[in-house]
């Protein structure tokens, strides 16, 4: 889903644009274990979100308990999806087994997807003002 | 959409049969919300010498939570019953494994994921598989321990004293939360052999395990199949794993009962696996069935020889088993027939030979799994309205002769299990009296099975119906 695309930056993101900026605010919960990191992307387009290329942020943080807060600062308005997954052993990979089926926990915005990954209008939020916004790790 | 899935949820509420509604054996599925702490059981008559030990068995246990309620046999969390019978008595203990799922669940207070036959509303995503893992099916022994078996996951490994949770069996990261059927099946080594059914991939997989009596994994091996059939046992021979692709296939659905669509046109599939390295020796087309439960396997004259309990169609799964749990009346399902099956590679050809036999729960002396022998089971289901057997039968899969003792309306006889004695040994079961509202254990002299039992211990505890198990002599 994401493999060794992502690039270790900080939570704190602030982004450049200044027209009619928003705060998203992402709480990851139910992580399973306080071991390695999570690590998301942040989407802007369903071109992008599909081919898991092109993500505007691609961040990870260390995991210290079962829940992390994450802060993208002045957002501009606009459509946005999240793919996050809990890189428990640090390896830099969704852990999956022989079929392919992830072991290690994953999430998307708006918690969509039953089974498999949701589709980036299920997965989108919309921001135009400050939002937080909740993704239980599943 | 929406409205849609309300309409769903309002018809499938819990308890919305009046009390005069619900059959008598509705009991039988109410279901346990805590664990059962040990307590002395009511002895009638001498448990013999050989049936000194642990009675262990697994099923679906815990029906609700937080106001909702399963609406499926298949979905209830499982707990592991334990009767030891001692000189001095016999005691019986219950545990619920302690799943992810379970643990989850016990935390939020409600059930957090749909079942294999249930949808909740409020159902959150799940990670895999292992999120919705009941470990409901059957309990084994492996390597001084036991494993606590569901079919679409790992197995729970359990203390066998205490019934503690130890976690699940593991070998390596690729075979990580891959499916392990719930029907293991020993060697004369005490090797394990076993399969596990992939029908939630895009291509539908079967796994085939072969695992050391220490537990270590000796090989595996996934094999693409030609259509997602429901498989829930198979048949090990001297040389070869049997395996019967069925009818009841994945389509569409709601959730995975429901994905099932029985196919009667659609032949069923026998595959003849060599067990040295899991080659496909044989790929057969047989008449369409369902199948959950296989006796023994036998190779005789260059066949393969082996018993199954089979369904004309799998209203067990899409009805019964529905109505069942609901605690509502039939009618339910067709009964399953005893069969047997006589495979010829040569030939690669399959005879099907009806014995004439309501029966399930095959059973057999584990000491021989080779031979072709008695097998026990439960029968009378056939003539219950309830469809839940009421007999202990015992019959020679060749001839299809038979002997049984019945205990009547009232009595539910669950899977009966061989116990090495003398002469042709015993038959140990354990029951529901719905009319008593009492669950126990019985034993019955093999060879003289109408002669009723010659031990019962009961209580006034009620178990949930459930699946399978073994027993352990002290």
């Amino acid at each position: 889903m994401m493999r060794k695309t992502l690039l270790g930056l900080t939570s704190l993101v602030t982004l450049v644009q200044p027209v009619a900026a928003a705060d998203l605010t992402i709480l990851v919960s139910n992580i399973a274990e306080p071991s390695g990191e999570v690590r998301w992307l942040l989407f802007d387009s369903e071109a992008s979100y599909k081919a898991d290329d092109g993500a505007m942020l691609a961040v990870r943080n260390r995991v210290d308990g079962e829940q992390l807060k994450l802060t993208v600062h002045d957002l501009p308005a606009g459509r946005y999806a999240v793919k996050l997954f809990h890189d428990a052993n640090s390896n830099g990979e969704l852990d999956s087994n022989m079929l392919g089926i992830p072991t290690e926990g994953y999430g998307f915005s708006n918690n969509a997807g039953r089974f498999g990954p949701p589709s980036f209008e299920d997965a989108a939020v919309a921001v135009d003002a400050d939002l937080q916004i909740e993704i239980r790790v599943r | 959409m929406q409205g849609l899935a309300t309409l769903v949820a309002v018809q499938a509420l819990p308890h919305t049969l009046r009390a005069a509604e619900r059959p008598p054996w509705a009991l039988g599925f109410e279901g346990v919300s805590e664990d059962l702490s040990p307590l002395a059981m009511k002895v009638a008559g001498d448990f013999p010498a050989p049936c000194r030990g642990a009675l262990y068995r697994n099923g679906p246990a815990l029906y609700a939570r937080g106001g909702q309620r399963y609406q499926h046999w298949f979905d209830p969390d499982g707990m592991v019953q334990a009767f030891r019978i001692g000189e001095k008595g016999v005691e019986h203990q219950g545990r619920f494994v302690r799943t992810l799922r379970f643990e989850q669940e016990q935390r939020a207070g409600r059930f957090l994921h749909g079942g294999a036959g249930t949808n909740f509303e409020n159902a959150l995503p799940v990670r895999n598989n292992e999120s919705t893992n009941v470990a409901n099916i059957n309990v084994q022994p492996l390597n001084g321990e036991l494993l606590a078996m569901w079919e679409a996951g790992a197995a729970y490994r359990l203390n066998p004293d205490s019934l503690e949770t130890l976690g699940t069996l593991e070998f390596d990261e690729d075979l990580k939360g891959v499916p392990f059927s719930a029907h293991p099946h020993f060697d004369e080594q005490g090797d394990l052999w076993n399969i596990g059914s992939v029908l939630f991939t895009r291509r539908p997989m079967l796994v085939l395990y072969h695992l050391g009596s220490n537990g270590r994994l000796k090989k595996s091996s996934a094999i693409p199949m030609d259509f997602p059939g429901y498989i829930h046992d198979f048949v090990l021979t001297p040389r070869y794993l049997v395996v019967l692709n069925s009818s009841s296939v994945m389509g569409e659905g709601r959730n995975f009962v429901d994905r099932l669509q029985w196919e009667p046109d659609r032949p069923s599939q026998l595959l003849v696996f060599d067990r040295a390295d899991f080659s496909l020796r044989a790929k057969i087309e047989v008449p369409a069935t369902f199948v959950f439960h296989f006796g023994n396997g036998w190779e005789e004259g260059g066949n393969i020889h082996f018993t199954a309990c089979a369904y004309r169609n799998m209203d067990i799964v899409s009805v019964g088993m529905h109505r069942l749990a609901r605690q509502e009346p039939g009618p339910y399902h067709d009964a399953s027939e005893l069969v047997r099956y006589s495979v010829s590679l040569a030939r690669d050809a399959a005879d099907v030979t009806p014995l004439g036999l309501d029966m399930e729960f095959p059973g057999y002396d584990t000491r021989r799994p080779f031979e072709a022998q008695m097998l026990s089971g439960a029968a009378g289901q056939g003539t219950a309205n309830s469809r839940l057997a009421s007999a202990v039968v015992r019959v020679d899969p060749r001839s299809g002769n038979s002997e049984r003792y019945d205990y009547g309306e009232g009595m539910v006889v669950e899977e009966p299990l061989f116990v090495p004695g003398p002469d042709e040994g015993y038959l140990l079961h354990s029951f529901l009296d719905y009319r008593q509202s009492r669950s126990g254990i019985a034993v019955l002299k093999a060879g003289s099975l109408a002669d009723g039992p010659v031990a019962t211990a009961d209580m006034d505890r009620v178990l949930p119906l459930g699946f399978h198990g073994c027993f352990l002599p002290a």
